[in-house]
């Protein structure tokens, strides 16, 4: 998409001076290309109907130039968002084997439920499948880049539109998946909740945040709030899954022994089987895990691998933020989906450091 | 690793995703409350209560304070734990002056008095019998008036 001033022009009046669209998330650079990727976060106002048009450039995936900070391209995932739908998730730069020739690309899990695997080169998306139960949209059309939206669950002011997947909290947040070079696989958690969402109209007072929207959410199909699973980003396919009872809020660690690490919000730090997805291992901790699990080489020559644990961020403010059960529509409707999960957790702050056996 | 147990698989099933309108969460399988929570008593009058979460909404409270008052970025109002104190004049001091190193800007050039004094009696009524709860309605007197909303 090209054209003067499209950040501007696609917003009414100056509703794009104040329309989110923030950049909060992960920054990928790529030496060959000499390039920069991140995304965008979603459009403010929450209430869709303050803000007609596409709302560039929100959403949107940037390659950009390091030296002069020029965009080489760009590519909006979700236009005029309506459901919280950010686009900082990472973008993890890869060259993969793609239609009979290495393709140089960037995999990229968005909170709207879909996987692309994009020409990091060019911006042309070759593939954008979902990784989970979703409705607000079919598929992606490859031509014109636009999700294929379903009209009756976007939301309106003055209605509440019921069961929409995923959630405003996505079906990924920003915890980051990992790649194996070895079995040419992606790992990543996953979030599996729904959503009921009222609009309603929202003034812009500095200092508070700027919405216009009643949420509620619930666990997605089959009930489990969460999974970790392996992607095919060249055929667009799920290898295996793990389903969680709560979203899966850690970041993934591959390693080159061919396991994959990932956390629960319960506390279970797992070792998983790359290849078939079997848990190899499992220990749990007093707090739940969101953050990432690492590996790493220490001065005494030896192998160690390190999560921090202490359950927080959207889905886990229940526990840390003492907030009340009661409110369904607490912590933007969270609560309402995860109100349980202070009787299987406690707030907490701990590095755990294992070392690998000689 | 040290200390590595095996343990049983808990592969999930090979399936792909669905998607489209079919496509359905589980309201009903939202968890059970904790714990019961036995509810307060409201002193005020209903109408200053229902007044006062017209402001709560119109005044952008509930983006913080949760959509009945049980918290989000700030603080939950609703479970009887009260940082600044509870009593109606401590609730009004915090409104009009705000707790800006919280994050919490001050109303007192925003609000009248009486429009603070509906806000505590929502705040009040929080938990009792007489809470409010309503959202899109907070609108429906003031949609259309001319400069109130973008």
């Amino acid at each position: 998409m090209r054209g003067p001033d499209l950040g501007i022009t696609s917003w009414p009046g100056q509703e794009w001076r104040r329309g989110g669209s923030t950049v909060w998330g992960w920054l990928s650079y790529d030496p060959g290309l000499d390039l920069l990727y991140y995304g965008t976060a979603n459009p403010g106002v929450w209430n869709p109907d303050q803000r007609e048009g596409d709302n560039l450039w929100s959403t949107t995936i940037f390659a950009r130039d390091p030296a002069t900070g020029a965009a080489r391209w760009a590519y909006q995932m979700s236009p005029h968002d309506a459901w919280d739908y950010d686009g900082v998730n990472e973008n993890i730069v890869v060259d993969l084997p793609i239609g009979g020739r290495t393709r140089k690309v960037l995999v990229h899990f968005d909170r709207n439920g879909f996987a692309y695997t994009i020409d990091r080169a060019t911006g042309e998306v070759l593939l954008a499948e979902p990784f989970q139960p979703i409705n607000w949209a079919t598929d992606v059309d490859l031509e014109s880049g636009r999700p294929v939206e379903v009209a009756a669950k976007r939301p309106k002011q003055g209605e509440i539109v019921r069961n929409i997947c995923p959630s405003a909290i996505g079906a990924r947040d920003q915890q980051p998946a990992a790649f194996s070079p070895r079995t040419g696989l992606f790992y990543s958690p996953a979030v599996n909740l729904c959503m009921d969402y009222g609009a309603f109209p929202a003034e812009h007072i500095p200092g508070t945040p700027y919405l216009g929207a009643a949420v509620k959410m619930y666990p997605g199909p089959g009930g489990h709030r969460g999974s970790f699973f392996a992607w095919d980003a060249v055929e667009g396919r799920k290898v295996w899954e793990i389903k969680e009872k709560f979203p899966v809020w850690s970041g993934a660690l591959a390693t080159a022994g061919d396991l994959v690490f990932y956390g629960t919000m319960d506390g279970w730090l797992k070792a998983v089987d790359a290849r078939g997805g079997e848990v190899l291992w499992r220990k749990r901790f007093d707090s739940g895990i969101v953050g990432n699990p690492i590996s790493y080489l220490g001065p005494d020559g030896k192998e160690y691998l390190a999560v921090y644990s202490g359950v927080g961020g959207w889905a886990g403010a229940v526990v840390p933020g003492h907030l009340s059960p009661d409110d369904p529509y607490a912590a933007l409707g969270a609560v309402n989906a995860m109100r349980d999960l202070p009787e299987h957790t406690n707030p907490g702050g701990m590095i755990h450091v294992f070392a690998l056996e000689d | 690793l040290a200390a590595v147990t095996l343990l049983a698989s808990a592969c999930g099933e090979e399936r792909g995703p669905e998607t489209g309108a079919a496509v359905a969460g589980s309201p009903e399988a939202a968890p059970e409350l904790p714990r019961k929570i036995e509810p307060r008593r409201f002193q005020g009058r209903l109408a200053n209560a229902r007044a006062g979460r017209v402001q709560f909404i119109q005044n952008n409270c509930y983006g913080c304070h949760g959509g009945q008052a049980g918290g989000s970025m700030g603080p939950s109002l609703r479970d009887g734990d009260w940082e600044h104190g509870g009593s109606d004049s401590a609730i009004a001091h915090s409104i009009r002056e705000g707790h800006p190193d919280r994050g919490m800007p001050p109303f007192k050039n925003r609000l009248s008095e009486r429009q603070v004094m509906e806000l505590v009696s929502y705040i009040q009524s929080l938990r009792t019998p007489a809470e409010p709860t309503f959202f899109l309605e907070a609108w429906d007197d003031t949609m259309h008036v001319a400069g109130r909303v973008p």
